[in-house]
């Protein structure tokens, strides 16, 4: 029984789940392990080859309406494509720019979200996010976000901003994670910027931080399963490793940590499409639940791969860097918790329950 | 009667509240609170008629059985109902309701239905003899013999963990026909038998919460009539496998709606009454993550249900028996930290009194034992559903 009126259904499962598979079909053949390698090691430019086709195939218009050439999937189609990327280890400025973006489709007002959108959805320009939103307000600040990033949204006094970036004032930041980039900007030096609307904050942390989720979900998913595989082919004391008591009981661990995770993000998910006013309780456990799952999955399967789960060579040491990356992003996971836990005293005070799900 | 509504859900699902919040007893917890066995079991006796006089104790039976005929759909809303009323729970019905039919309308004859079915909603409770000493989580290995005698089988051995087993007026049983069969699953077969005949000892087990809810059976030459045979001699195996998938689902979405209900109140209480341990940051993000994965498990349980009995192989019921029975540990283990010294009062408690949580997280190890261990539910996810191999 949810409340229809604040839903808008023109899209069902079936077409997330189209979506899915498009998206998968290119990152399979695009962002395989291989290249993700060699572009770890500057030996090809797959983060933006890889936005280019992004662009072409619509992903990053997949949330916005339609008035500015996107699909309207709001939350749900990020959450899908997120979800993807991450699987797929991919490189490039997504969650920074699209959550932004989605701040914009709901916090912009008209001349904002003309001048930026359609762009935004032709992959013209990325969009830069402060790595931690409840970060200092002044000084140096460490962006999400690519070096050319056309513009950033950033606090200040009178609330959040859309500040173009004039070229250079992005410094990039050399970081574990390869896979993701990140810019240090100086403040002072930087314009004040188009100010935005009062739910622009808000709605940027909800998004960031099922974003991050998402992209942890599908790491998670991906490491852990490929992991498994490999303990199927290796073998010692004349056995296949797959067939040891002990390795099975950490693999279906993992296994249970992925099915969780799964329900946690959609819990998260469906708070911030069915507008719940204590959504922020969910996207942030989201946030700070999927992605501890995502850094302990990582290092077990570290440890589960033995001496290559040590190498350059092998994927678990990407996918731990990537998971740690997202415990810092938008606010670290024992903040977020706290900020859940004081959204949940405000929600209890006013009578609100928060836990009611749909009936079967 | 409420089961008429059963075309429209949602009035179904009103008239079902209503009837609930006008029948459940306000004070059944202060009533319960320090009673014996005995006590606790006459008064889930009288609340089970009780429903089953609104049709609502097997409005998930057919018709023909004294059922209503209704679908999962009415059950899971009459679960949720119960929940949100917090109905008197009537374990000591869990295997008469669920098992019962779940074994006796796919395999049973005609005449063991007709004989044995309707008794149920009158009161009778049925226990369930499987495991014993040398099979628990290797059930098939298990000893208790039964010999064709011609017109009855005759028993002996010794079962174990058998629920309630001292109120039971029947027992499921599972007994070794044949000692030789190729495969320990084959020489199987399941049995009705009669508690009250000759033969049949039973001692009461006490558990680490003080209860004594399950006992041992001890079957000295007890007879068993041929009719009583479910299914084909050697062939109680297959019978078992439904007996046993019935005790997942809706029970266990019930258990999970209760928690959610006793979590949250525990937390409001905790904010009106400005307690200490909301200041404490691990205790407090502790909550809220088991608070999270209480969310989770009761989408998860959602999704086992919505997949029912067409899910072929889905590992969705081990991944539920894993994350419900190790939540409720977790929660129960958190809150008696967070309550303190005061967690450690003793309280007689024969079921679940209001906040009881060291009683809760004594009994919550019932759960991850029986049912198939969780250690059995991780093999079964590694081999089964992530296909790892057999050693």
């Amino acid at each position: 029984m949810t409340d229809q009126a604040t839903v808008d259904v023109a899209f069902d499962e079936a077409d997330l789940e189209a979506l899915r598979d498009s998206i998968v079909a290119v990152l399979v053949e695009e962002c395989d392990s291989l290249k993700v390698h060699a572009f770890i090691d500057g030996k090809n430019q797959l983060d933006q080859t890889l936005w280019q086709q992004a662009a072409e195939l619509g992903w990053l218009a997949v949330a916005l309406p339609e008035e500015f050439g996107g699909l309207n999937m709001g939350v749900r189609g990020l959450d899908v494509l997120h979800t993807e990327l991450g699987r797929h280890m991919a490189p490039g400025p997504y969650i920074a720019t699209l959550s932004a973006a989605h701040a914009l489709a709901v916090a912009g007002d008209d001349a904002t979200q003309q001048a930026w959108l359609p762009r935004v959805a032709a992959g013209e320009v990325s969009l830069a996010v402060p790595a931690v939103l409840a970060g200092p307000a002044g000084g140096k600040t460490a962006l999400l976000g690519a070096p050319d990033a056309a513009a950033a949204l950033l606090p200040g006094e009178g609330g959040w901003a859309l500040v173009a970036l004039p070229a250079g004032a992005a410094k990039p930041i050399a970081m574990w994670d390869r896979t993701r980039a990140v810019v240090e900007v100086d403040r002072m030096q930087l314009p004040a910027g188009t100010p935005l609307g009062e739910g622009a904050g808000d709605a940027l942390t909800l998004a960031m931080a099922l974003a991050v989720a998402a992209d942890s979900l599908g790491g998670a998913q991906r490491i852990s399963s490929q992991t498994i595989e490999y303990l199927k082919t290796r073998q010692q004391f004349g056995k296949l490793l797959a067939s040891f008591q002990a390795l099975k009981h950490r693999a279906a661990d993992l296994a249970v940590l992925a099915v969780l995770g799964e329900q946690t993000v959609a819990n998260g998910v469906e708070a911030v499409a069915n507008g719940d006013p204590d959504a922020l309780i969910w996207a942030m456990m989201a946030k700070s639940e999927v992605v501890d799952s995502y850094v302990f999955t990582a290092a077990d399967c570290v440890q589960l791969h033995g001496g290559v789960g040590f190498t350059w060579e092998f994927d678990p040491h990407i996918h731990l860097k990537r998971a740690r990356m997202n415990e810092m992003l938008v606010a670290n996971n024992p903040a977020a918790r706290d900020i859940a836990a004081e959204q949940l005293a405000v929600a209890t005070r006013a009578g609100r329950t928060t836990l009611e799900l749909p009936s079967v | 009667m409420i089961t008429d509504l059963a075309h429209d859900l949602d009035a179904f699902r009103t008239a079902v509240h209503d009837w609930l919040v006008a029948n459940v007893p306000g004070d059944w917890q202060q009533q319960l609170a320090g009673a014996s066995s005995d006590q606790v079991v006459a008064f889930q006796r009288d609340w089970m008629i009780k429903l089953g006089s609104a049709g609502l104790a097997t409005a998930h039976w057919p018709k023909e059985y004294g059922g209503a005929g209704l679908g999962l759909a009415h059950q899971i809303i009459i679960a949720d109902e119960a929940a949100k009323t917090n109905a008197p729970p009537y374990g000591v019905y869990i295997v008469a309701l669920n098992h019962i039919p779940a074994t006796l309308i796919p395999f049973g004859t005609e005449e063991q239905r007709r004989k044995y079915l309707p008794g149920i909603p009158k009161g009778d409770i049925w226990c369930q003899g499987f495991s014993e000493p040398g099979a628990g989580s290797d059930l098939a290995s298990l000893r208790c013999k039964a010999e064709n005698k011609g017109d009855h089988y005759l028993i002996n051995g010794q079962k174990i963990w058998s629920s309630f087993s001292m109120y039971a007026r029947y027992c499921i049983l599972l007994a070794r026909t044949d000692p030789d069969a190729p495969k320990k699953q084959m020489g199987i077969s399941y049995f009705l038998m009669d508690m009250q005949s000759p033969g049949v000892e039973v001692r009461p087990i006490r558990q680490n919460n003080g209860d004594a809810e399950f006992a041992e059976l001890f079957l000295t030459d007890v007879k068993i009539p041929v009719e009583n045979l479910v299914g084909k001699e050697n062939e109680g195996w297959t019978v078992a496998q439904a007996t046993l998938a019935s005790e997942r689902g809706v029970l266990s979405f019930e258990g999970a709606e209760r928690h959610r209900f006793l979590v949250e109140n525990f937390f409001r209480n905790s904010l009106e009454q400005g307690a200490s341990w909301l200041q404490d940051d691990q205790l407090r993000r502790e909550f809220m993550s088991l608070l999270t994965e209480l969310q989770a498990d009761r989408r998860l349980l959602r999704k086992l249900l919505r997949e029912g009995h067409d899910a072929g192989p889905s590992m969705t019921p081990s991944f539920v028996k894993l994350v419900d029975t190790r939540l409720r540990q977790k929660i129960g283990s958190l809150l008696v930290k967070v309550i303190g010294f005061d967690s450690q009062r003793y309280i007689h408690s024969v079921d679940r009194a209001p906040d009881n949580w060291m009683l809760e997280y004594v009994s919550s190890f019932g759960n991850t034992i029986a049912g198939g261990t969780n250690e059995i539910m991780r093999n079964l996810i590694a081999e089964r559903g992530l296909g790892m191999p057999r050693a």
